[in-house]
C-alpha cells in the first residue's frame, strides 16, 4: 500500500474556514447584546465548548481512525441516529423552539440528533451503495431499497419538522446514488419524486407554504414573513463592494432575524463586503475542489462514495443556506457549516473532516 | 469502472460550480450593482428607528390611598407611509384610509406625487388596531410600521407641571415642566446613536455601570390626581365666570413641603402639542411668573412684628385712612379712616395704613430682613425647570414708600410658589420648607430613591405661627364676606389680596387691571394643606373676595372631606 501524507493543503482550508466563522461569529452575536440580553461571550464560549472542542477531539480520532472501519460500524451507528433521533419526540427529553422539535436535552446540554444522523446516513449510504456494485443499477436491487431507506429518513425529519435538513440529506443521497452508478433515468425519476414530496410538504404544511410564497414574491408583507429576507438583502446589499468593517453590521441589532444562525452570512456580507463574500465562497468553491481531489485519487468506491458524500453534504447545505438568505432559494433554516452558531453541526462537520483527511492518507 | 466515477464526480462538480456562480452572480447584483438601493433602505430604516425604539420613563400621579395613576407613559401604535413609486389608484387608497384614521389628505397626495420616493411617512400615532385594519387592506404601496410615543393619558391635567417630551434639534427630550427637569431620570438615552457605533456604545455601558451615575427610572408625584382634578375644575370655572386673563393655584402641604395640586388655567394638551399656537402656554407662571400679591402679604408683615414682640393682636393705631411718606400718598382701598383700631381690624378690614403702621413698629432693616427670611426674592429650589427669583429690589432703595408699598404687597413682585412657601410658615411652626412635586423615583434597578423634605430655616418662632393663624382664623370666621363661610366644626386660616398691576405707565399702575390672590389653610392649628390662588385681570369684579372666596371654600371642604380630616371644633 501505498503510504501517502495527509493532503495539508485541504487541511488548512479547513482551518481556514473553522478560524474565518469564529471570527464571524463574534461579531455577528454582539447583535443579540442588544436584544435578549444574551450575553455574547457566553455564545462564543459554547461554541467553542461545545462544538470546537469536541469537534477537534472527534476531527483526530476520526483521522487516525482507518476509514475501512467505518464500513463495519455504518448498520449499527445509522441504527444509532435513527433511534437518536426518535428521541426528540420523548417529552422529557425533546426540546422544540421556533415550533420544531429538533432538540435533545440532558439537563442543560442540548443537541441536534440530525446533525448526527446526517453523517450516519452518508456513512451507511457509502457502505451500501459501495457493496452493491452493479445493483446499484438494478430498479428491484438498487433504486428501489434506496428509495425505501431514504423514505424513513425522510419521513423522520418530515415530522420534526426539519425540511431544510431533508432536502440536504435528500439532494446528497440522490447525488450519491448518481456518483455509485445510478442510471441517468433512474435519477430523473429521483428528482421528479423529490419536486412531487416538495409540492405535497408544501400543501400540508402552512409553514413550508409561507417561505415558498416568500420566495417567489419577496415583496410580500415586509413586516411579516418576507421580513427576515427582505432584512437580509438589506444587510447584504448596504455592505456594498467593500463592507462596513468588521463589527460594524448594523442590521444584527434588532433587524436581522437569527443574526447567528441561518442569517449569519447576512451578518458578514454586510460587514465584508462582496470582496468578503468573494473570500468566503472562494473558500467554499476550494473545498469542494481540493475534497473532490482527495475522493478522485482514492482506490475503492467506499472511499469515494462516503468522501463525495461528506463533501457534497457540506456544500450543498452551506449554498443552501447562503441561497436562501439572498433569496434564490426558499428560506430553509439551516446553519451555515463551519459558521453559524450550533456545536452539534460544528462538532459532526469536524468529525467528517477528519475521516476525510484518513482518507487522502491511506486511500 | 473509475472512468465513469469520474466522470460523474465532474459532473457534480460542474453543477455545483454552477451553482456557486449563480450565488456569486446574484452577490454581485445586491452588493455591488444594486448597492444604492439597498444602502437607501437601510437608511430609511434606520432613521426611522427612533420612533421604532423610542423609550421612556414613566411619570405617576399618586391618590390618598397610594394608588399611581399614569400622568405620562409610552404608546406603542403604528405610523403610516407610503411608497409613491406603488401607489396606482390615489383616490381609492384615500378613501379606505379615511374611514380608518383621520387622514391628512394634503399630505397624502402630496407625498403620492414623490414618485421618485420610495418612503414617505403621512401618518403618526396611530392605534394598534387602526393600524392592523390598515395592514388588512393590503393596499399596495401602503405600509404601516410600528412606533411608539409620548402618551398623557390625562390630556390637559397638569400639563403645565408635566410639560412634554418634544424635538430638540433632531433630539427628542424633555422640553418643559417634569419631563425637562427629570430628563436625566426619564430618558433612555439616544437610540440613533448607538445604531452608528455598536463598540463604543458597548464601551459607554461599561463605563455608566462602573460610574453608577445614570439612575434611570420612573417618577412618581405628590400630585394627587383627585386633588388635581378638583382644583383644575375651579380655575377653569373661575376663568371662565371672570373672563380673566388668567387662573392658578397650587395646594400644597405646609408641613412637609408636598405640592398636592398645582395648575394654570388655560393651559395645553401635551398630546397635542404641536398644535398649540401660544407657546407661553408651556410654561408655568408658579415657577416662572411674578405678581405684586397684594393684600395676603400683610399676615407676613404682621407675623414679622408679632416675632420680634413688636406688636400684639391688640395693639392699636390710629387709622386716619391715608399716609403720607416721600410725598406719596398710600389710601385704604377705601380711602376712608376707621380711626382707632386694633392689629385684628388691620387684617379684617385688611387696611394698608395698618400695614405700614406694623412695618414701621418693625422697623426697615428688621422687615427687610423677614422678607429675605421668608424666601421671597429667593429660588425655593422646587424640582421643576426653569424657576425664577422675586424682584425685592425696591427694598434696596432705603425709601420709605418703597417699604410701605411692601407691606401690603406692592411694589415688590414674587412667584406664586415662593409666597406659597413664605405663607406655609404661617401655617407650620414657623419653618420655610423647599416644595417638591416628585415624591419618589422608582429606579429601573435598584432602590427606591424617596424624597425627604428639607427643612430649609426656622423664620418664625412657632408661638408666633399659632397666633397669626388665630387672627387668619378670626378673618374667615367674622370679616370674610361677613363671615358666611365660616366652617362650624374646622378652622380655617385665610386672606385676600387684591393687587393693581402695575401699568404701561413708568411706575403708574392700572386703574382697571388688578391681580386677585387668595391663601389659607385647615384645620388652621394643625394644617393639612394651604391652598394659594391667583386670577390675573379678571372682569366685572373688583375685589378677590368676591372672586375667590368661593372657589377657595370649595376647594378647601373638598380636600378636608377627601382626606377625611376630623373636624377640629
Amino acid at each position: 500500500m501505498r503510504n501517502k501524507n495527509y493532503d495539508k493543503v485541504f487541511l488548512i482550508t479547513v482551518c481556514l474556514m473553522i478560524l474565518a466563522g469564529l471570527f464571524i461569529l463574534v461579531s455577528a452575536s454582539m447583535g443579540l447584546l442588544s436584544r435578549e440580553g444574551a450575553s455574547f461571550s457566553s455564545i462564543v464560549i459554547k461554541q467553542m465548548a461545545l462544538g470546537l472542542g469536541p469537534g477537534i477531539v472527534l476531527f483526530l480520532i476520526a483521522s487516525r481512525i482507518h476509514y475501512k472501519k467505518w464500513k463495519r460500524f455504518a448498520l449499527p451507528l445509522f441504527i444509532f441516529s435513527f433511534l437518536l433521533m426518535l428521541l426528540v419526540f420523548e417529552p422529557h427529553l425533546g426540546f422544540s423552539h421556533g415550533g420544531a422539535k429538533r432538540w435533545i436535552s440532558f439537563g442543560s446540554f442540548t443537541f441536534q440528533p440530525s446533525e448526527i444522523l446526517k453523517f450516519a446516513f452518508i456513512i451507511y449510504l457509502a457502505s451500501w451503495l459501495s457493496s452493491r456494485k452493479d445493483d446499484v443499477k438494478s430498479f428491484k436491487f438498487g433504486f428501489l431499497p434506496f428509495l425505501i431507506i431514504t423514505g424513513f429518513v425522510g419521513a423522520l425529519l418530515v415530522l420534526e419538522p426539519d425540511i431544510g435538513t431533508l432536502g440536504v440529506i435528500a439532494i446528497t443521497a440522490a447525488l450519491m446514488f448518481f456518483v455509485a452508478g445510478g442510471r441517468f433515468s433512474q435519477v430523473a425519476l429521483l428528482i421528479f419524486l423529490g419536486v412531487a414530496v416538495l409540492y405535497v410538504l408544501i400543501l400540508i404544511k402552512p409553514h413550508a407554504m409561507s417561505r415558498v410564497t416568500v420566495f417567489l414574491n419577496p415583496s410580500v408583507d415586509p413586516q411579516g414573513i418576507g421580513y427576515q429576507l427582505r432584512q437580509s438583502l438589506i444587510g447584504i446589499g448596504s455592505g456594498g463592494i467593500f463592507g462596513r468593517g468588521f463589527g460594524m453590521s448594523i442590521q444584527k441589532f434588532n433587524y436581522l432575524p437569527e443574526p447567528i444562525g441561518d442569517s449569519i452570512f447576512a451578518v458578514f456580507a454586510e460587514e465584508f463586503g462582496f470582496i468578503g463574500s468573494l473570500f468566503l465562497l472562494g473558500l467554499f468553491l476550494f473545498f469542494l475542489y481540493r475534497g473532490f481531489r482527495i475522493v478522485m485519487r482514492s482506490p475503492d468506491s467506499f472511499a469515494r462514495l462516503l468522501g463525495s458524500g461528506i463533501v457534497m453534504l457540506i456544500i450543498i447545505q452551506s449554498f443552501i443556506n447562503i441561497g436562501s438568505i439572498i433569496g434564490i432559494v426558499p428560506l430553509t433554516g439551516l446553519p451555515l457549516i463551519f459558521i453559524s452558531q450550533g456545536g452539534s453541526a460544528l462538532a459532526m462537520a469536524l468529525a467528517s473532516m477528519g475521516i476525510l483527511l484518513n482518507i487522502s492518507k491511506n486511500g | 469502472m473509475k472512468d465513469n466515477f469520474v466522470f460523474r464526480i465532474r459532473i457534480i462538480y460542474i453543477l455545483l460550480f454552477i451553482f456557486g456562480s449563480v450565488i456569486l452572480t446574484r452577490l454581485f447584483f445586491v452588493q455591488v450593482v444594486r448597492h444604492d438601493y439597498y444602502k437607501e433602505l437601510a437608511n430609511q430604516q434606520y432613521f426611522a428607528s427612533p420612533a421604532q425604539y423610542f423609550d421612556r420613563g414613566s411619570i405617576f400621579f399618586k391618590d390618598k390611598n397610594g394608588q399611581l395613576i399614569s400622568a405620562a407613559a409610552i404608546k406603542e401604535g403604528f405610523l403610516l407611509a407610503i411608497n409613491p413609486k406603488l401607489i396606482e389608484n390615489p383616490e381609492e387608497i384615500c378613501d379606505k384610509l379615511s374611514q380608518i384614521i383621520d387622514l391628512d389628505k394634503d399630505l397624502f397626495f402630496k407625498s403620492v406625487d414623490k414618485k421618485d420616493d420610495i418612503y414617505e411617512e403621512i401618518a403618526h400615532k396611530i392605534s394598534r388596531e387602526n393600524g392592523e385594519e390598515i395592514k388588512k387592506l393590503g393596499l399596495k404601496g401602503v405600509n404601516v410600521y410600528s412606533e411608539r410615543w409620548r402618551f398623557y393619558p390625562g390630556a390637559n391635567l397638569a400639563s403645565r407641571v408635566l410639560g412634554f417630551v418634544g424635538y430638540n434639534g433632531d433630539k427628542l427630550e424633555g422640553r418643559y415642566g417634569l419631563e425637562k427637569f427629570y430628563e436625566s431620570v426619564l430618558g433612555r438615552g439616544d437610540e440613533g446613536e448607538f445604531i452608528a457605533n455598536s463598540f463604543a456604545e458597548i464601551i459607554m455601558d461599561i463605563k455608566k455601570v462602573i460610574s453608577g451615575t445614570s439612575l434611570k427610572g420612573d417618577i412618581v408625584l405628590t400630585i394627587d390626581p383627585e386633588a388635581q382634578n378638583f382644583l383644575e375644575n375651579s380655575l377653569q370655572a373661575t376663568l371662565e365666570k371672570y373672563e380673566a386673563e388668567m387662573a392658578g393655584g397650587l395646594v400644597i402641604d405646609p408641613r412637609t413641603g408636598k405640592i398636592l395640586a398645582m395648575a394654570v388655567k388655560p393651559d395645553f394638551n401635551p398630546n397635542y402639542y404641536g398644535e398649540e399656537k401660544d407657546l407661553s402656554l408651556f410654561l408655568n407662571p408658579i415657577t416662572q411668573n411674578v405678581f405684586e400679591m397684594g393684600s395676603i402679604m400683610k399676615p407676613l408683615t404682621l407675623a414679622a412684628a408679632l416675632d420680634q414682640n413688636k406688636i400684639i393682636p391688640e395693639t392699636t393705631y390710629d387709622d386716619k385712612g391715608y399716609v403720607v411718606l416721600n410725598n406719596k400718598r398710600i389710601e385704604n382701598y377705601d380711602a376712608k379712616a376707621r380711626g382707632v383700631v386694633n392689629m385684628q381690624e388691620v387684617l379684617n378690614q385688611s387696611l394698608n395704613t395698618g400695614a405700614v403702621f406694623v412695618m414701621q413698629k418693625l422697623g426697615k432693616e428688621k422687615f427687610k430682613e423677614y422678607i429675605i427670611n421668608y424666601g421671597l426674592g429667593e429660588k425655593t429650589g422646587i424640582d421643576l425647570p426653569d424657576e425664577i427669583t422675586g424682584l425685592i429690589s425696591n427694598l434696596d432703595s432705603g425709601r420709605d414708600i418703597e417699604f410701605a408699598t411692601a407691606s401690603f404687597g406692592q411694589g415688590i413682585a414674587v412667584t406664586p410658589i415662593e409666597m406659597a412657601a413664605a405663607l406655609s410658615t404661617l401655617a407650620n411652626g414657623g419653618i420655610l420648607m423647599t416644595p417638591y412635586v416628585v415624591e419618589k423615583i422608582k429606579p429601573e434597578e435598584g432602590i427606591e430613591k424617596i424624597t425627604e423634605k428639607n427643612e430649609r430655616r426656622q423664620v418664625l418662632k412657632k408661638e408666633t405661627s399659632e397666633e397669626i393663624s388665630r387672627m387668619l382664623v378670626r378673618v374667615v370666621d367674622e370679616a370674610l364676606l361677613g363671615g358666611i363661610y365660616k366652617m362650624e366644626h374646622y378652622t380655617v386660616a385665610a386672606k385676600t389680596g387684591t393687587a393693581q398691576i402695575s401699568g404701561a405707565r413708568e411706575g403708574g399702575y392700572s386703574e382697571s387691571e388688578y391681580t386677585h390672590t387668595f391663601f389659607g389653610y385647615a384645620p388652621a392649628f394643625d394644617a393639612r394643606f394651604l391652598t394659594f390662588l391667583f386670577l390675573s385681570k379678571p372682569q366685572g369684579v373688583r375685589y378677590a373676595s368676591h372672586s375667590l372666596t368661593e372657589p377657595f371654600m370649595n376647594i378647601t371642604k373638598f380636600l378636608l372631606n377627601y382626606y377625611q380630616v376630623p373636624p377640629d371644633r
